[in-house]
């Protein structure tokens, strides 16, 4: 018998205007609680739900009372607030079980489901307490007014967020550039730390997602080496999987926009000898249709035809200097999608536990055309007293296509 | 908890503004001048807080063209995008202004050519009354020179004199 178990730490920190607010509360179980583990949002979310009328143990393993008038929870008195925007905190969830039939003691295997901050705090009862990751940190950091310069690459930027971050906070956030590229002159100033990568994913598409304390950005999300290979099999520990899907090559249409600028030399000079240069725009439509590839080139003027069916994607890859580089780059992309296999969501119970990035393998024993392993983009962890624990883990692409 | 994302993008595809670009107008003050790269280096006074930009193209791409180089310290007017370097689009002041490369010389200062035409035309004019009323004294069976001579001179014009150097130009 497995026997959910969870836990939260909340370091209280120190404001202005509570300046000893500093313990650490430990709550041993929580009514509701969600968290989620996913590239898709920039910020990872999650919540808590705790009973009001509770007593808990502080860090020198002392009863306290949660109601009353030894602690509020909102900060609407004289006493520091139990909990505020900005404390942190530690989400970790799991099982107490016996891993074989004459075990005399239960093996407890707990994971961190969230490491992040309180965002914000609700007023009703049950406590309500919404939490965000690092990003939240990034949020709170504005930026200088300044520029990075053709040479400085996605490292430098990043670098430069995150140790205004940690000079900000007192923090110790670590960076890994996925992509190593340049952007030209990158100015930055009057936003927050988020709000540059925000930018760089909306003019780039270069992904940012913090892996707990190291911030990562890319136009490649997934780090292989780190990821760990899981299974589940229908029928047996996956709960509910109403919602994958079935899919064939033969039914898939995909198609992509992709494109780029660049400056090339005309081969020509100014008349003060300095060589002339042109923007070019380089753009191609890939698509995969029926097993078969076919790269368009879209020069300028020419219609493009319109997406009539399947799934169209707009890329742009700011290191592509060719139509061949640009055309391979989007071809790459959408074979990950093009396959005979799965997909959306599964949920499942807590173990194995998995993590965005992870490799699930499914196995069903009486479809086995559903075999196969995927990487997972997203897990949404959630659980309570009633339900237990659950991971409802979304599935990106097909590995072993 | 990713769905909101997804969400996002359904509604900025409902309202036709996916991936829109955004189109930003701003006046800045020019802090220098590149001319190799055909760019300079701005201070935009619009923002909250002064943000200097050393991307702004004096033309779309390296060339001839024409090329108008501001002056440091006048205002200018900048249009930028998401996905397009800034440019500038007016000047308060500028500096030396460039078509096709300016190796014909700068424009002609015409009070300067006027003036100089002028005294052409008056020393034309008073050669021509010269001409039309002379009287070549007799002498024998040959006449003599001409009593009324042209005393004026006319001094070869440089190119210097007549050109404006801060506007050039030059042939495609």
């Amino acid at each position: 018998m497995f026997r959910t178990v969870s836990s939260v730490q909340i370091q209280q920190v120190p404001s202005d205007q509570w300046p000893n607010r500093k313990t650490l509360l430990n709550f041993d179980f929580l009514t509701k609680y969600e968290a989620g583990d996913s590239w898709r949002d920039m910020t990872n979310k999650g919540k808590l739900v705790i009973p009001k009328n509770l007593y808990f143990r502080d860090q020198f393993n002392r009863r306290r009372p949660l109601h009353g008038t030894n602690v509020n929870i909102g900060g609407f008195s004289s006493n520091a607030p139990l909990v505020l925007r900005g404390d942190s905190v530690v989400m970790s969830v799991g099982y107490k079980y016996f891993a074989k039939r004459n075990d005399q003691r239960e093996t407890t295997s707990v994971s961190k489901i969230f490491t992040g901050y309180v965002s914000k705090v609700g007023s009703k009862i049950p406590i309500e307490i919404e939490l965000e990751d690092n990003m939240w940190l990034l949020k709170q950091t504005p930026v200088d007014t300044m520029t990075f310069t053709k040479s400085q690459g996605l490292n430098s930027i990043l670098q430069y967020l995150v140790g205004k971050t940690n000079a900000q906070f007192g923090t110790s956030l670590t960076t890994n550039a996925l992509t190593e590229t340049t952007f030209g002159t990158f100015p930055i100033g009057n936003e927050t730390c988020a709000q540059v990568l925000q930018r760089l994913q909306k003019t780039y598409g270069f992904e940012s997602y913090f892996r707990v304390n190291e911030l990562r950005c890319g136009s490649i999300i997934y780090i292989p080496s780190e990821a760990q290979q899981r299974t589940f099999t229908f029928q047996v520990d996956i709960i509910d999987d109403d919602n994958i899907e079935y899919q064939r090559k033969d039914d898939i249409t995909l198609s992509a926009i992709a494109r780029n600028t660049i400056v090339e030399e005309t081969g020509k000079f100014t008349k003060d000898g300095i060589a002339k240069t042109k923007r070019v725009r380089l753009e191609v439509l890939v698509s995969l249709r029926g097993g078969k590839t076919t790269v368009k080139q879209i020069n300028t003027g020419d219609k493009i035809a319109p997406n009539v069916e399947g799934e169209r994607r707009t890329l742009f890859y700011p290191g592509a200097t060719t139509i061949a580089q640009l055309s391979q780059l989007a071809i790459n992309e959408l074979q990950k999608y093009y396959y005979d296999g799965l997909k959306g969501y599964f949920t499942t119970f807590a173990l194995p536990f998995v993590r965005m990035g992870d490799d699930v393998t499914l196995i069903d024993n009486i479809m086995p055309e559903r075999n196969g392993t995927y990487r997972v983009k997203e897990v949404d962890y959630s659980g309570s007293i009633s339900e237990g624990f659950r991971q409802k883990i979304h599935l990106d692409f097909k590995i072993n296509v | 908890m990713g769905e909101s994302r997804d969400i996002r993008e359904s509604i900025q595809h409902l309202a036709g503004t996916h991936e829109n670009d955004i189109l930003i107008l701003a006046d800045a003050i020019v802090d220098s001048v590149e001319i190799e790269s055909r760019t300079c280096t701005v201070t935009l006074i619009d923002s909250s807080k002064p943000t200097q930009r050393d991307d702004v193209r004096l033309l779309p791409s390296i060339d001839d063209g024409f090329l108008i180089i501001p002056d440091i310290g006048t205002t200018i007017t900048i249009i930028f995008s998401t996905f397009t370097a800034p440019v500038i689009v007016s000047y308060s002041g500028w500096n030396r202004a460039m078509f096709n490369g300016g190796e014909l010389g700068g424009l002609a200062i015409v009070p300067v050519l006027i003036k100089k035409i002028n005294a052409l035309e008056n020393m034309l004019n008073d050669l021509s009354e010269k001409y039309n009323s002379h009287i070549h004294p007799v002498s024998g069976p040959s006449t003599g020179p001409t009593t009324s001579t042209e005393t004026m001179t006319i001094t070869p014009t440089e190119q210097s004199e007549i050109e404006n150097t801060s506007i050039t130009h030059g042939q495609s």
